[in-house]
């Protein structure tokens, strides 16, 4: 019973808020193209210095 | 007496009919516009071009932002116009992001409206904001208006978390 209620306590998010806060602002896989092909250019240009 | 009001109580109402039909004509007109833009900015990417078109329409959109009168249109979530502001703020089909003057602009704008969430939901606004936290790319004054706006956008949503367990 312990382990029920610790979860939202150590995010202090409950799975309302969690659900909100994905439909806002995305689950990482929005723009992850964009940030890859930032880090394969920057990888790219530190292998060519 | 009430024969001569009235007729002026309808003109007025009529002409604030014709103004929110124009503004919203306005409005309709210039998501087209932008949609179109970033194609058209795609397209002169593809070719190692400039992409000037959104920057064209850039005074256009930001008076709309900026004017207070209009607020209630611009953040309406059916006229989802905030959801064409964020097809401006999207980084190009090449991953490099628009002009720094779209950004500046856009975010100053953004960051005296006050949006809600039900804007945020249908808008996705919030979605391409994050990532101008995330992406090296965007100038560090950029960057601290987007993590601003990411703080405040979100503190709503947590502090209902924090009302509900008390």
């Amino acid at each position: 019973p312990r382990d029920k209620g610790l979860a939202p306590g150590v995010t202090g998010l409950d799975e309302d808020a969690l659900e909100d806060m994905e439909a806002i602002f995305g689950n990482g896989e929005d723009y992850y193209w964009a940030l890859n092909m930032e880090q394969e250019e920057s990888d790219r240009e530190r292998e060519e210095q | 007496d009430n024969a001569l009001k009235n007729p002026t109580k309808r003109r007025r109402k009529k002409d604030e009919i014709d103004l929110e039909e124009a503004l919203d004509d306005q409005i309709a007109n210039l998501k087209v516009a932008i949609e179109k833009a970033c194609v058209a900015d795609n397209e002169a990417r593809d070719k190692h071009m400039a992409a000037t078109h959104k920057l064209k329409l850039l005074p256009q959109v930001t008076a709309l932002l900026n004017r207070t009168s209009v607020q209630d249109a611009v953040l309406d979530p059916e006229t989802n116009f905030l959801q064409s502001v964020k097809y401006l703020l999207e980084p190009l089909n090449d991953g490099s992001l628009p002009a720094y003057n779209i950004q500046r602009d856009i975010f100053n704008a953004l960051a005296k409206l006050p949006i809600n969430k039900d804007v945020l939901l249908s808008s996705g606004i919030g979605k391409v904001v994050f990532f101008y936290t995330k992406s090296k790319r965007p100038e560090a004054s950029i960057k601290r208006i987007a993590e601003r706006l990411v703080g405040e956008w979100s503190r709503p949503i947590l502090k209902r978390t924090d009302d509900y367990k008390k």
